[in-house]
């Protein structure tokens, strides 16, 4: 599955300072290809995330469409757009992201429990390759960074996405764990789907099939 | 966990604090709603009892029964008394313009019986003029009362057809009345000819003396008014004319109570008022303080494909459930406070309390239910309305 994305921009209404009109995104376009790691680049603050959530179908443009593989996903009602995030796109988000009152593999199962689905396989499958399936009945609370963070990719990667977006994937993560996730959606890219990446980290340059270069809401 | 449903479940229990004081709130919610909605029928089923056991237009007493005791709460409600006038002035009465039928009774004594708790009221009266007690009567032998037969009231401990024994004297209980909430519950009437007896077999001077020649007295008299007749002026024709009584419209008596009723009633209204607005403004307000803390989670949920229409389900699902265990939590010292504190009620209002049904009792519950589960969820639609107007991707990228 590709996504492009024709004339995308965001602006934000803000209250005082010299203009009330903040451009987060100014007007681009842009292809994520499927069987591709493409990574974006900038410092924090830049406008990276919000175009990874435009794209992603959870945040609305100010102006410009987002397609997958032709169907303008903003056109969609508000039940068609959740179902084909729920089935056909990954979201691993920035920070802490566990539901505080499911156990890892509860949250993991999320995906599927959304729509009535029984997801237990393909949750210990997941939490198996990346290495928390000894942690199912553990609550996040009790978890460190790097599980917490690997527990969100395992959620993300359950329903085996077409498109995959992570913001700051590796964030809480140390080198070995890094790799291995860059490892695994390298991996995932490989199998055909198309793969986005935030990131403000240079280390992550070497799996990326592509790298854009994101600076006060211009991508270069 | 397969369902929402669950994650509802697992939401409430991993904050027990939280939902444990939703759930009572819900609870003291359900408990005034149905405590105030039993109360209010409980105070017009009285009232109403009580019209129809008035179903004399006027009542004439002794004078003197008018200055020892309140009228309204006493007499009316059924309760008997002591003081007589002459058996002449039912003549009297009887042959007044604007007297339809007439009805006497008389009073003897109230007495301790094995059938019953409370003191039994033995009273006199004549089966073939009366139109006040007849109305009461829930099941007979199908024969008239006659000598030495009684109508029992429902909480003499006898069925129809049993035999009591009263100052050894045995009498039959040939009819069983209908509960009233009234004196007429522990009364045992009889015809005049019984009554006398009993009082000759009681041994007491004073009742022997009260009937001895036959009975030349009365506690009171029934009146209905003639068609055409204003019940006021065939009241003012009585009270001119015959000495030493007091006639009484039974309505201008019932627009008394049914004031004191209406204030009762408004006064359990409001309540119930002022209970659902606080209970309903904290259950919103915890709702959205609930959402405000979660604001990331539901954003979590967003982007792993849960709709607009599945958090609001969540949202009002967590809220629908707090306020259902709540409401049921409420029931149960609901039904104990209904049914141990309507006698307790019933003398510290003064008026006249009578319980519905089992059946009314259910729905009443049934609705203490509904209305407390739909507050929560009522509350909770603010908090579901933000959820679902909240901008995914600022959230999940700011939190």
């Amino acid at each position: 599955m590709e996504v492009i994305a024709q004339q995308i921009r965001k602006e934000y209404y803000r209250r005082g300072g010299s203009s009330n009109i903040f451009m987060a995104v100014e007007p681009c376009d842009f292809v994520i290809p499927a069987g591709q790691l493409t990574l974006i680049h900038g410092r924090s603050g830049s406008g990276k995330s919000t175009l990874l959530n435009m794209l992603a179908g959870i945040l609305r443009p100010t102006e410009g469409r987002v397609f997958y593989d032709g169907t303008d996903v903003y056109r969609m009602k508000d039940v068609e757009l959740s179902a084909f995030r729920n089935l056909h796109i990954g979201y691993v988000p920035q920070g802490q992201s566990a539901v505080s009152s499911l156990n890892v593999l509860e949250n993991v199962m999320l995906p599927y429990t959304l729509y009535g689905e029984d997801g237990r396989d393909a949750a210990l499958a997941a939490m198996e390759r990346f290495g928390i399936a000894d942690l199912c009945e553990v609550m996040p609370d009790r978890l460190s960074g790097g599980e917490l963070r690997r527990m969100a990719i395992a959620r993300a990667l359950v329903r085996n996405p077409q498109v995959l977006f992570a913001d700051e994937p590796t964030g809480d993560l140390d080198d070995e764990n890094t790799a291995a996730v860059f490892g695994t959606l390298k991996e995932l890219a490989q199998e055909g789907a198309a793969v986005l990446v935030v990131t403000h980290e240079e280390d992550s340059f070497r799996y990326a099939d592509r790298i854009f270069d994101m600076n006060a809401g211009k991508l270069g | 966990m397969k369902h929402l449903r669950g994650l509802i479940y697992r939401n409430l229990v991993t904050r027990p604090v939280r939902s444990i004081a939703l759930i009572l709130l819900g609870a003291v919610l359900s408990l005034s709603v149905f405590t105030g909605t039993c109360t209010v029928q409980s105070l017009e089923r009285g009232f109403g009892s009580m019209r129809s056991r008035m179903g004399a237009d006027i009542m004439v007493v002794p004078y003197a029964a008018l200055s020892r005791k309140n009228f309204d709460n006493e007499i009316l409600l059924g309760n008997a008394d002591s003081c007589y006038m002459p058996s002449e002035n039912v003549d009297e009465i009887a042959q007044m313009e604007g007297v339809r039928r007439i009805s006497a009774q008389f009073y003897l004594t109230s007495t301790k019986l094995d059938c019953c708790d409370t003191p039994v009221h033995l009273m006199a009266y004549d089966p073939e003029t009366d139109f006040t007690v007849a109305p009461w009567i829930l099941e007979s032998d199908g024969g008239e009362i006659g000598p030495f037969d009684v109508a029992a009231g429902c909480d003499i401990r006898a069925q129809v057809g049993d035999t009591l024994t009263i100052f050894g004297t045995p009498v039959t209980v040939a009819a069983k009345l209908d509960r009233s909430d009234t004196d007429y519950d522990s009364t045992i009437f009889g015809d005049m000819e019984t009554i006398c007896a009993l009082a000759g077999a009681s041994g007491d001077e004073k009742l022997q003396s009260l009937t001895e020649g036959g009975v030349d007295l009365v506690s009171a008299v029934l009146v209905d008014a003639a068609d055409g007749y204003d019940m006021e002026s065939v009241k003012n024709d009585i009270n001119i004319h015959i000495k030493k009584i007091r006639a009484i419209q039974s309505q201008n008596v019932l627009s008394g109570v049914s004031s004191g009723m209406s204030k009762v009633s408004d006064t359990a209204k409001a309540l119930m008022a002022a209970v659902w607005i606080v209970s309903a403004g904290v259950m919103a307000a915890a709702s959205l303080m609930m959402t405000g803390e979660r604001k990331k989670e539901f954003a979590v949920l967003r982007v792993l494909g849960a709709s607009r229409r599945k958090l609001a389900a969540i949202v009002l699902g967590e809220a629908l459930a707090v306020s259902a265990a709540g409401s049921l939590a409420g029931i149960l010292p609901g039904l104990l406070a209904v049914a141990g504190g309507a006698g307790w009620l019933e003398k510290w209002l003064g008026l006249p309390f009578l319980l519905p049904g089992a059946g009314v009792i259910a729905l009443d519950a049934a609705l203490a239910v509904l209305v407390t589960a739909l507050t929560g969820a009522g509350a909770a639609s603010f908090a579901a309305r933000r959820i679902i107007r909240q901008d995914t991707g600022t959230i999940i990228r700011s939190e």
